[in-house]
C-alpha cells in the first residue's frame, strides 16, 4: 500500500463509492458508515504521509508514475511536495469530519455519500496530479458531484446556487483547458508533464507567457475566488448543505490558489513577476472588499462566506511578494482557512439545524443557552480574526510581514483588514450571542456529541497551530522556496 | 464483339478484384433482400424477424469491414481505388463504415426497444435501415463526382422515408416532406456545383479534379460558386448553419430512434465526404483560388456551434433541444476542419484526427442521450417536454446516472469521452492558431452546459413529489443494458481512449 | 537556544507565565464542577506566580545592577528566509514589571472571591483573570516584537472577555466590542510599525534592533514612522488621544477588572512598551509621544471633574495619569514615567477597588446615591484616602515622587526648549485638577451626610477578603517608592551600549540614538552632525535631548526643585478647592456649573468624542459596507446575473429570429407562389419553401459575397 500510498489516498473513497452503490437504499445508517470508514482511510494515509514525508527535501515524494496514453504523453503521474502535502490532509481531515456533519442527511442517502466520496477522490487527485492532464480530469471531476450535492441536497434556492456555481467554474476551467492545451503544443516535445514544464519553461516566449497567464488566472480566480469573479461563492455557500459549504469552502476555494502556485508560478515566471503587482492589488481588494461586504450581511452563512472571500485575499497578497515568509504564509493561511471556516460553517449548520434560520439579528444571547456553542464559536470567530494564539494570526503575520518589503503602500491598506474583519467578528458575536435571551430559544439544546466530535480535533488544530506552526510550516518551506525561486528566473 | 472482351477484361481486372474490398456494402445489400423477404413471411406486426435478419447482416457487414481494415494497403494519398476510381479503400473510409454500422446496429436495437412506431410493421423500416448504411459507407468512400452525388442520394432518399414512416403521426408526416423539399434543393444545389466541376476540368475523380484545378487558372469564380454548391449540399447534410432550417423540425418530428440516428450517422457521412472533398479539392485548389478556405470553414463553425448551442438554450422539448445541440456539434467539428497545417497549407492532420475521434465519442453519448428519450417515452410521457422529467433521476437511478453520462459527456467535462473528444478538436484549432475560435467553442462549452443541465436539473433538482418518495421506474432489462451499453463507451473512453486514438491514428494517418 | 540565563531561572519565569494559563484551561473546562468553582484554585496559581516573582525581585535587587539583564531565546518559526523566535528578556523593568503584575493580579483575584460571590458565570471569571495574568506576564516577559504583539493582542482579549462579563446587559457587550475594536485600531499602527522595522533590520528581537538602530542601518523618517507606528499601539492600549474613548466604557466589566486591567496593568501596557522600545524612537518621535501624552492628560483630566459615576470619575483619572506617563517617556524622562507606572499601580488599583467596595456596599456607581460612607466602611476609607493622597501628590507618599519627577523632567526639557514649556505648565495645572476631582471623589463618597438614606443604611464595610487587598495596597500606595531603588535599578538605558564594536557609528554623533544618551547632546548642537530629517524640522528639535534623568546635572536639580515646590503648590490647591466646594461647601458647584454651562456640557459629553466617531468613523464604516453589498449584489453579481439574462435574451431573439422572421421574411416572397404552393394545401405549413428559398439565397448571397468583396 505504501508503495502507491497517493493512489490508494486517492481513489479509496471511489470503491468506497462502489461499495455504497451497491447497497440497499434502505439502509442509510450502514450507508453512513461506510461512507465514514472509506474517508477514513484517505486520512490514516494522510497522517502516514504527515509522518514519513521528508522535509529537508524540496522536490516531489510518494511519486508514481505510469504511462497512460502514450501517444500523447500523457501519464498518470502523481507525487507531492511541500505544497500538496498540507492540502492533501486537509481534504483527507475536512472529508471524514463532513462525513458526520453529514449525518442528518436523510434525503437519498445514498447518492449523497457516494457522490461525496466521488468528489473527495476529486480534491485528492487535484492536489497529488503532476500531470496537467491529470489534474484537469481531476479538477473537472469535482465539478460534477458538486453540482448535485448543492442542487438536491441544498437550500431553498439551490438549483440557482448549483447552475452559477457550475457555469461559472467551467468557464473558468474551459479557459485553463486552452491554456494547457497552448502549453502542450508549444513545448517540443509535447507533453503534460508539470515537472518537465517547469524546468524547460524558456520555450515559452514572454507574450505567449503573459496570455497564458491571464487565461489561467481567470480559470484560477474564478475558484479561490478573486474580486470580481466571486458571487458564485455566496450564493452557493448559502445554499449548499453544511458539509458541502465546508468542503467548499475548506477544500475547494484553496484550489485556485494551490493551481497559480503549482502551475503558473514555475511554468510562467516571466509573466508571474510582471502580474505580481496586479495580484498583490486583487489581493487587497479581495480582503477589504470581503470584509466590508461580510459586515453588511445579515445571513449568518453568508458572512461567513464573504469572509472566506477576505481571508483568500491574505493569500492573494502574500503569494503575490513572492518572498519566503509570503509565501509561507500564504500557504499556511489556505490551510488554516481551511480549518478555520471548516469550524464556522460546521458552526452555522449546528445552529440551523435548532432554529431554522440563520439571520444574525434573529438570535441574541445564546451564550446563556447554549455555553458550549458559543465557547467553540468564540475559538473559530477569534481564529477568524486572526487573534494571537490562533493558527490565523500566524499566517496572516507571515504575509503581512512577507508583503511588506516589496508592497509598502498595499500592504498598509490591507492591514485595516484587520480592524473591518474585527469589526463584523464582533458585532455578529455581540449580536447573536451576547445580550439578553430571545425567549424563542429558551429551550435550544446545547451542541451535541456527534457535532462536537466533527469540530473539537479542528479547534485543537486551530490552537496549536497557533502555537506552534512548525508542524505544518515545516513541510511547506523547502518546497515553497522553491518555488519562489523558480517563479522569480526570469 | 470488342466490346464484350472490353467487358470481360473489365470485369476481371477491376470489378472482380475490387469485389474483395467490397464485402460489407454486398452484405448489407443481401440482407436488405433477405430482410424483406423475412418481412413478407410474417403477418405479426412489429415483427421482429427483420430485425433480426437486419442485425445480423449489420454485424457481418461489420466484421468483414474489421476483417478488411487489417489487409495490408498500398501507401498514399489515394489508398485503393476500386471500381475505376469510383470508390476508395481506405483506413479513412473503413473507420466510417465501422462507424456507420455499429451505429446502425444500435439504432436497430433502439427500434426495437421503442414505442413510437406503435404496432405497425417493421420489416420495411429495418430493410431500409440496411440500404442507408450501405448508402453512408459508399459516402465515406467515394471520389467519384457521380458515386458522390448517387450515395447522397441514396441515404436522403431513405431517410425521407424513415422519418415519414410512421403515416399517422402527423408530425412525423410533415417532418418528413420538410426533409424530402429541403433535400431535393439542397441535392439539386450539390448536382450544380458538381457539374460546373465537371465542366472546368473534364474529370469526374476528386484526386484529378484538385490536380487539374490547380493547373488551371482563370476558373476561380467558377471553382467558387462551386466550391459553395457543393458546400450547401454537404452542409445541409451535417446541418451546418445557415444549411440547418429543416433540422429541429424534423428532429422533433421524426421517431425518436430515426432522430438519434439522423443526428450521428448521416452526419458523420457528410463529415467524411467533408473531409474527402477538403483535402482533395480545397487542400489544393483553395491555396490557388487564394481563398482563405478555414476561415470559411471556422466561420461556419463559429457560427453553427454559436446558433445550435444558443437556440437550444430556449427549447423546453427535450429532442428540439438534442435537435439543436447536434447542430452545435457540427460546429464543434467542423472546428477540426477549419484547422490547416501552416507548413503544408492542407487540412492539419490534427484537425482531422480530432473529428474522427469526436464522431466515434458523440455516437455513443449523443446514441445515449436519444436511448434515455425514448425509455422515457415508454414510461412517462409523449411530450418529451423537459418540465415531465422532473423527479425522473431518483426513481430511476440507472437512466438518470446514464443521461447525467451522456450529457455532460456532450458538455466535454472530464472524465468523460467527450472531453477528451473536444480537447483534441481544441488542440487542433489551438495548433492552428485560430485562438479566436478556441475562444468561441469554449464559451459555447459553457452555453451548452446551461441547457444540458437545465434536463438534470429537471430530473434531479426538482421533485414534484416533495411528499412521500415517488414510485421507482422499472426500466426493462434490454433497456438497461442498451443503457449500459452507451454509457460504457462515454466513460471508459474519458479514462482510456489509447486504443481508439491508435484506430483513429490509422485511419488519418495514411493520408498525410 | 541562546541564553545567558541560569537554568532555574528560565523555569521560575517560564513557571509565572504558564501557572495562571493553566489556571485558564482548568477553569473553562473543570471550573464548575470544582469546590467553590475553583476560585482558590485560580488564586493560588497566581499566588504562586507572585512568590516565584517576588523571588525573582529579590534576586534582581540583590544584583543590584542598572544594566542587569539575562536573555533566553527559543527558535519558533523557521521557514529559511524568516526566522522568528520567542525568548525571555529578564532585567530590572521586567523584575518590577511582574512584580506589580503580580501583586496587583493576585489582591484583585483575592479582592474578587468577595466581589463576585455568587455570579452566575463566577469559574469563568476566575478562568479569564487567569488568561489576562498570562498574557500581561507574557508581555513583560516576551523579548521581542512579535512576541509583544502576540501578548498584546491577547491582553486585549482577555480584556474583551471581561468587560464583557456580564454580556446580558448590552452595554457591557458594546463596551467590550468598543475596547477591543479601538484598540486594534491603534494595533494596525503597531503592526505597520513592526513591519518597517522588520522589513529594513529583518529581526524582531528587542537587542537586536537596539543594535541595528545603534549601528545606523535604520534611522531619519523611516524610524520615526516606525517609532509612530509602535506608538499607535500604546494610544490604543493606553487610552491615549484620540482612542481613549474605550476606557470609560470598559467600567461595564467587573469592578475589579477595572482596577486590575484597566487601570493598573494592561492600560499600562502602552507605557511600558515605549520605555522598553524606548531606544528606537526619533526625537520627532518622541515629541509626537510628548504631546499626545500632554494632551491626553489634560483632556481627560478636565472630563473627571464633572464625573458623578465613581468609575468613570476614576477611569478619566487613569486616562490623565496614562497621559502623564507617557508625556514623561516623550520628553525624555524615562525613569519618570516608569516609575509613575508601577505607582500609580499600585494606588490606582487600590481607588477602583475601594471604589468596588463601595460599590459592592451601596449597589451604586453614582456618587450622588453615596456620602458619609466613612462611617460604615472605615477601612475603605482610610484606604481610599491614602491612594488619594497618593494621586494627588502629597510629599512623602508614592505618588508624590514619581509625579515630581514626571514634572522635573517635563520642566528640564521645557527649559532647554523653550517653545515646549508649556508641557510642564500644563502637566502642573493637571496635577492641580488631579488633587481637585479626586478628593471631590472622596467628599462626595465618603464625607458629608449620607445622600441616600436607604442605600447608607444597608452599607457595610466588606468582608476581609476584600479589605486585605486594600490595606496591602494601601501599604505599597504609600511605601512603593521610599528607598530610591527604582531610581537605581531602571535607569535610562543607552544606545551605545548596544553598538556592535564591529561596526563603527555610521555618522559620528548624528546618530539620534546618541541624542538619547544625553552624553553627547554638545555634539548635538554641531549643525553639521545633525541628521538630514531633523534639518526639515523647524522647530528645531535636534536639541530635544536634555530631558531626562541625565541631563546636565545642575539644570536637572533645579528644575527638579522647581517642580517638586511647584507640584506640592497645586497639588494644595486642588485640594483646598476641593475642600471649599465639596467639603465646606463655602462655594457652590452647582452654581460654577450654571454659570460655566456651556463647558459644563463640553465636558459632561466628553468632548463629543463619541459622537464624533459614532457618525464618523462606525457610520461611515457601516454605510461603505452597505454600499460594498449593495455594489456586491447589485453590480458585480448584477452583471452575471445581467450576462445570463442577456444571454438568454440573445437566444430568445436568435430562437424566434431563426423559427420565424427569416420566416416572415422570405413569407413575402412566398405570397407570390402562393398559387404554386396550393397544390401543398392539404400539409401545408407556410414554412417549407420557406425555408428551401432561404437556402438557395444563402448559398448564393455567400457565393456573391466573395465575388464582389473577396474573403
Amino acid at each position: 500500500m505504501t508503495g502507491h500510498v497517493l493512489s490508494w489516498t486517492t481513489f479509496f473513497p471511489l470503491i468506497g463509492m462502489a461499495v455504497i452503490l451497491a447497497m440497499p437504499r434502505n439502509r442509510p445508517n450502514l450507508i453512513k458508515w461506510t461512507a465514514a470508514a472509506a474517508s477514513a482511510v484517505p486520512l490514516v494515509l494522510s497522517v502516514w504521509i504527515f509522518v514519513n514525508f521528508d522535509r529537508g527535501e524540496a522536490g516531489l515524494q510518494f511519486v508514481e508514475r505510469v504511462p497512460w496514453i502514450r501517444a500523447f504523453n500523457i501519464e498518470y503521474f502523481m507525487g507531492i511536495d511541500g505544497l500538496s502535502v498540507p492540502m492533501v490532509i486537509l481534504t483527507a481531515l475536512l472529508s471524514f469530519l463532513c462525513m458526520f456533519a453529514s449525518w442528518n442527511i436523510n434525503k437519498m442517502v445514498k447518492g449523497y455519500f457516494a457522490l461525496f466520496l466521488l468528489l473527495e477522490t476529486g480534491m485528492m487527485g487535484v492536489f497529488c496530479a503532476l500531470d496537467f492532464f491529470l489534474f484537469f480530469v481531476f479538477w473537472e471531476v469535482m465539478l460534477l458531484p458538486m453540482y448535485f450535492l448543492i442542487g438536491i441536497w441544498g437550500g431553498p434556492r439551490r438549483e440557482y446556487a448549483a447552475i452559477k456555481f457550475f457555469l461559472y467554474t467551467l468557464l473558468g476551467s474551459v479557459l485553463m483547458l486552452l491554456s494547457m492545451i497552448a502549453l502542450y503544443l508549444m513545448h517540443d516535445p509535447h507533453t503534460f508533464d508539470m515537472t518537465r514544464l517547469w524546468t524547460e519553461y524558456g520555450v515559452y516566449g514572454r507574450t505567449f507567457q503573459l496570455i497564458v497567464y491571464v487565461a489561467l488566472f481567470i480559470g484560477f480566480a474564478i475558484k479561490v475566488p478573486v474580486f470580481p469573479f466571486h458571487t458564485w461563492l455566496p450564493d452557493a455557500h448559502v445554499e449548499a448543505p453544511t458539509a458541502i459549504s465546508v468542503i467548499l469552502a475548506g477544500v475547494l476555494l484553496k484550489m485556485g490558489i494551490y493551481g497559480m502556485l503549482r502551475i503558473s508560478y514555475p511554468i510562467l515566471p516571466v509573466a508571474t513577476v510582471y502580474f505580481a503587482y496586479g495580484l498583490a492589488v486583487l489581493g487587497v481588494i479581495n480582503i477589504l472588499y470581503g470584509a466590508l461586504c461580510a459586515m453588511a450581511q445579515k445571513d449568518l452563512k453568508k458572512l461567513v462566506a464573504y469572509s472566506s472571500i477576505s481571508h483568500m485575499g491574505y493569500c492573494l497578497l502574500g503569494m503575490a511578494a513572492l518572498t519566503p515568509a509570503g509565501m509561507n504564509g500564504a500557504v499556511l493561511q489556505m490551510f488554516n482557512h481551511g480549518t478555520t471556516t471548516a469550524m464556522l460553517f460546521l458552526l452555522v449548520g449546528v445552529i440551523y439545524d435548532r432554529a431554522h434560520h440563520r439571520d444574525i439579528e434573529g438570535f441574541g444571547g445564546l451564550a446563556t443557552q447554549m455555553p458550549v456553542y458559543t465557547g467553540i464559536v468564540t475559538v473559530a470567530f477569534f481564529a477568524s480574526l486572526g487573534l494571537p494564539g490562533l493558527s490565523g494570526f500566524i499566517s496572516e503575520a507571515l504575509v503581512f510581514l512577507g508583503a511588506f518589503p516589496v508592497f509598502q503602500t498595499l500592504t498598509i491598506i490591507a492591514v485595516i483588514g484587520i480592524v473591518l474583519t474585527a469589526g463584523y467578528i464582533l458585532w455578529t458575536l455581540q449580536r447573536m450571542f451576547l445580550g439578553t435571551l430571545n425567549e424563542k430559544y429558551k429551550s435550544l439544546p446545547d451542541i451535541n456529541g456527534r457535532e462536537l466530535f466533527t469540530l473539537v480535533p479542528l479547534a485543537i488544530i486551530v490552537i496549536v497551530l497557533g502555537v506552534w506552526p512548525m508542524p505544518v510550516l515545516d513541510l511547506m518551506r523547502r518546497s515553497l522556496g522553491w518555488i519562489a525561486e523558480m517563479a522569480q528566473r526570469v | 464483339m470488342e466490346g464484350l472482351e472490353q467487358l470481360g477484361t473489365y470485369l476481371v481486372l477491376d470489378i472482380l478484384p475490387s469485389i474483395r474490398w467490397f464485402v460489407p456494402e454486398i452484405i448489407l445489400f443481401a440482407g436488405f433482400t433477405l430482410a424483406i423477404f423475412a418481412d413478407l413471411t410474417t403477418d405479426k406486426p412489429g415483427a421482429t424477424r427483420s430485425a433480426w435478419v437486419a442485425l445480423g447482416s449489420l454485424v457481418a457487414a461489420l466484421a468483414a469491414t474489421i476483417a478488411g481494415m487489417g489487409a495490408a494497403l498500398p501507401e498514399g494519398l489515394g489508398g485503393l481505388s476500386l471500381f475505376r476510381g469510383a470508390v476508395v479503400f481506405d483506413p479513412l473510409a473503413n473507420f466510417f463504415k465501422v462507424l456507420f454500422l455499429v451505429a446502425t446496429i444500435l439504432v436497430v436495437i433502439l427500434i426495437l426497444r421503442s414505442r413510437d412506431f406503435g404496432l405497425r410493421k417493421m420489416g420495411e423500416l429495418h430493410a431500409l435501415l440496411l440500404v442507408v448504411a450501405a448508402g453512408l459507407c459508399l459516402m465515406a468512400s467515394s471520389t467519384h463526382l457521380l458515386l458522390l452525388y448517387l450515395s447522397l442520394e441514396m441515404v436522403s432518399y431513405v431517410s425521407y422515408v424513415l422519418v415519414g414512416y410512421v403515416k399517422e403521426d402527423r408530425r412525423a408526416s410533415e417532418a418528413g416532406l420538410k426533409y424530402v423539399l429541403f433535400g431535393s434543393v439542397s441535392s439539386g444545389a450539390m448536382i450544380f456545383g458538381l457539374s460546373i466541376l465537371y465542366g472546368l476540368t473534364g474529370e469526374m475523380n476528386l484526386t484529378k479534379i484538385g490536380a487539374a484545378l490547380a493547373v488551371s487558372p482563370g476558373t476561380e469564380p467558377a471553382v467558387l460558386v462551386a466550391s459553395f454548391l457543393v458546400m450547401a449540399g454537404i452542409g445541409y447534410k451535417i446541418a451546418a448553419v445557415p444549411f440547418h432550417f429543416w433540422c429541429p423540425d424534423v428532429y422533433e418530428g421524426a421517431p425518436t430512434p430515426l432522430t438519434a440516428f439522423l443526428s450521428v450517422a448521416p452526419k458523420a457521412a457528410g463529415f467524411a465526404m467533408l473531409a474527402r472533398v477538403t483535402i482533395h479539392l480545397f487542400g489544393q485548389a483553395g491555396s490557388l483560388l487564394a481563398i482563405d478556405w478555414p476561415l470559411v470553414m471556422a466561420v461556419f463553425s463559429a457560427l453553427t456551434m454559436t446558433l445550435g448551442n444558443v437556440i437550444a438554450v430556449q427549447q423546453s422539448n427535450v429532442k428540439r433541444l438534442l435537435a439543436y445541440s447536434s447542430i452545435a456539434h457540427a460546429g464543434y467539428l467542423l472546428m477540426g476542419l477549419a484547422c490547416v497545417d501552416r507548413a503544408t497549407g492542407t487540412l492539419s492532420e490534427r484537425g482531422l484526427f480530432g473529428v474522427l475521434f469526436y464522431l466515434v465519442v458523440y455516437l455513443f453519448m449523443n446514441l445515449g442521450a436519444f436511448a434515455v428519450v425514448i425509455a422515457l417515452r415508454e414510461k412517462v410521457s409523449d411530450e418529451e417536454e423537459i418540465d415531465s422529467y422532473r423527479g425522473i433521476g431518483p426513481r430511476a437511478p440507472l437512466l438518470g446516472v446514464a443521461m447525467a453520462i451522456f450529457l455532460f459527456s456532450l458538455t466535454g467535462l472530464p472524465p468523460l469521452a467527450g472531453f477528451v473528444g473536444k480537447f483534441f478538436l481544441f488542440a487542433a484549432v489551438i495548433e492552428a492558431e485560430l485562438y479566436w475560435l478556441a475562444v468561441v467553442g469554449i464559451l459555447n462549452s459553457v452555453i451548452s452546459l446551461y441547457y444540458y443541465a437545465r434536463i438534470l436539473k429537471a430530473m434531479y433538482l426538482e421533485r414534484v413529489d416533495e411528499t412521500g418518495e415517488a414510485p421507482p421506474l422499472r426500466l426493462a432489462p434490454s433497456h438497461s443494458v442498451l443503457l449500459v451499453v452507451l454509457a460504457a463507451p462515454t466513460v471508459l473512453l474519458g479514462i482510456f481512449w489509447a486504443p481508439l486514438a491508435g484506430l483513429v491514428q490509422r485511419s488519418v494517418g495514411f493520408l498525410f | 537556544m541562546a541564553t545567558n540565563m541560569p537554568a532555574d531561572m528560565v523555569t521560575s519565569l517560564v513557571l509565572i507565565l504558564l501557572l495562571p494559563l493553566a489556571g485558564f484551561a482548568i477553569q473553562m473546562f473543570f471550573g464548575t464542577r470544582l469546590p467553590r468553582k475553583g476560585d482558590w484554585l485560580s488564586t493560588g496559581l497566581i499566588g504562586i506566580s507572585l512568590v516565584l516573582g517576588i523571588v525573582m525581585f529579590i534576586r534582581t535587587l540583590g544584583v543590584f545592577d542598572a544594566g542587569y539583564a539575562r536573555q533566553v531565546h527559543w527558535p519558533w518559526i523557521d521557514i529559511g528566509g524568516f526566522r522568528v523566535g520567542m525568548g525571555i528578556l529578564f532585567d530590572n523593568l521586567t523584575a518590577v514589571m511582574l512584580m506589580v503584575v503580580g501583586i496587583v493580579s493576585f489582591l484583585v483575584h483575592l479582592f474578587s472571591i468577595g466581589y463576585l460571590h455568587g455570579d452566575v458565570r463566577y469559574s469563568r471569571y476566575f478562568g479569564y483573570l487567569g488568561i489576562f495574568s498570562f498574557s500581561m506576564l507574557g508581555l513583560v516577559l516576551c523579548d521581542n516584537l512579535l512576541a509583544l504583539y502576540v501578548f498584546w493582542e491577547l491582553v486585549g482579549l482577555s480584556s474583551y472577555l471581561l468587560i464583557g462579563h456580564w454580556f446580558e446587559k448590552k452595554s457591557a457587550s458594546d463596551a467590550a466590542k468598543k475596547a477591543f475594536l479601538t484598540t486594534r485600531i491603534g494595533d494596525v499602527g503597531m503592526f505597520i510599525g513592526i513591519m518597517i522595522l522588520y522589513a529594513k533590520l529583518g529581526t524582531f528581537r528587542f537587542d537586536e534592533i537596539f543594535a541595528a538602530v545603534a549601528d545606523g542601518e535604520i534611522g531619519g523618517s523611516l524610524l520615526t514612522w516606525a517609532g509612530v507606528g509602535l506608538f499607535c499601539g500604546a494610544i490604543g492600549k493606553s487610552a491615549q488621544f484620540p482612542l481613549h474613548v474605550w476606557l470609560p466604557d470598559a467600567m461595564e466589566g467587573p469592578t475589579p477588572v477595572s482596577a486590575l486591567i484597566h487601570a493598573a496593568t494592561m492600560v499600562a501596557a502602552g507605557v511600558y512598551m515605549v520605555g522598553r522600545l524606548f531606544l528606537l524612537f526619533t526625537p520627532e518621535a518622541l515629541l509626537v509621544i510628548a504631546y499626545i501624552g500632554l494632551i491626553t492628560a489634560v483632556m481627560a483630566a478636565s472630563i473627571a471633574i464633572v464625573q458623578t459615576d465613581i468609575k468613570k470619575a476614576l477611569a478619566y483619572s487613569t486616562i490623565s495619569q496614562l497621559g502623564y506617563m507617557i508625556t514623561a517617556l516623550g520628553v525624555g524622562g524615562y525613569t519618570a514615567g516608569l516609575f509613575h507606572l508601577m505607582t500609580h499601580a499600585f494606588f490606582k488599583a487600590l481607588l477602583f477597588l475601594g471604589s468596588g467596595s463601595v460599590i459592592h456596599a451601596v449597589h451604586s456607581q453614582e456618587m450622588p446615591d453615596m456620602g458619609g460612607l466613612r462611617k460604615k466602611m472605615p477601612v475603605t476609607f482610610w484606604t481610599f484616602l491614602v491612594a488619594t493622597l497618593a494621586i494627588s501628590g502629597v510629599p512623602g507618599l508614592s505618588g508624590f515622587f514619581s509625579k515630581d519627577m514626571i514634572l522635573g523632567a517635563s520642566l528640564a526639557f521645557g527649559m532647554e526648549h523653550s517653545s515646549h514649556l508649556i508641557i510642564f505648565l500644563l502637566l502642573l495645572v493637571t496635577a492641580g485638577v488631579t488633587a481637585f476631582y479626586m478628593f471631590r471623589v472622596v467628599f462626595l463618597t465618603f464625607l458629608g451626610r449620607p445622600r441616600d438614606e436607604e442605600r447608607y443604611a444597608h452599607a457595610h464595610e466588606s468582608p476581609a477578603v476584600m479589605t486585605i487587598p486594600l490595606t496591602v495596597l494601601a501599604v505599597l500606595a504609600v511605601g512603593s517608592a521610599w528607598g530610591g531603588w527604582f531610581q537605581a535599578l531602571v535607569v535610562k538605558p543607552e544606545l551605545g551600549q548596544y553598538r556592535t564594536a564591529a561596526v563603527a557609528p555610521a555618522v559620528p554623533g548624528g546618530e539620534h540614538g546618541e541624542a538619547h544618551a544625553g552624553e553627547h547632546h554638545e555634539a548635538v548642537h554641531d549643525e553639521t552632525t545633525i541628521p538630514d530629517a531633523l534639518h526639515a524640522d523647524p522647530e528645531g528639535h535636534e536639541t530635544h535631548v536634555a530631558g531626562g534623568d541625565h541631563a546636565d546635572h545642575g539644570a536637572a536639580h533645579r528644575a527638579h526643585q522647581i517642580a517638586m515646590i511647584t507640584s506640592i503648590l497645586a497639588a494644595g490647591l486642588g485640594i483646598l478647592l476641593a475642600w471649599l466646594f465639596y467639603g465646606r461647601r463655602l462655594f457652590s458647584a452647582e452654581t460654577v456649573r450654571r454659570r460655566l454651562a456651556a463647558v459644563h456640557l463640553l465636558l459632561s459629553k466628553k468632548y463629543y468624542f463619541d459622537e464624533i466617531y459614532a457618525v464618523g468613523v462606525v457610520g461611515t464604516t457601516l454605510w461603505v459596507s452597505r454600499a460594498a453589498r449593495a455594489f456586491d449584489t447589485h453590480v458585480v453579481d448584477g452583471a452575471v446575473n445581467g450576462t445570463a439574462w442577456r444571454a438568454r435574451g440573445f437566444s430568445w431573439f436568435i430562437g424566434l429570429f431563426d423559427n420565424t422572421v427569416i420566416d416572415g421574411m422570405v413569407n413575402g416572397v412566398a405570397g407570390t407562389v402562393t398559387a404554386w404552393g396550393r397544390q401543398f394545401r392539404r400539409i401545408q405549413t407556410g414554412k417549407i419553401q420557406n425555408y428551401l428559398l432561404g437556402l438557395v439565397a444563402v448559398a448564393l448571397i455567400l457565393a456573391f459575397v466573395r465575388l464582389v468583396r473577396g474573403f
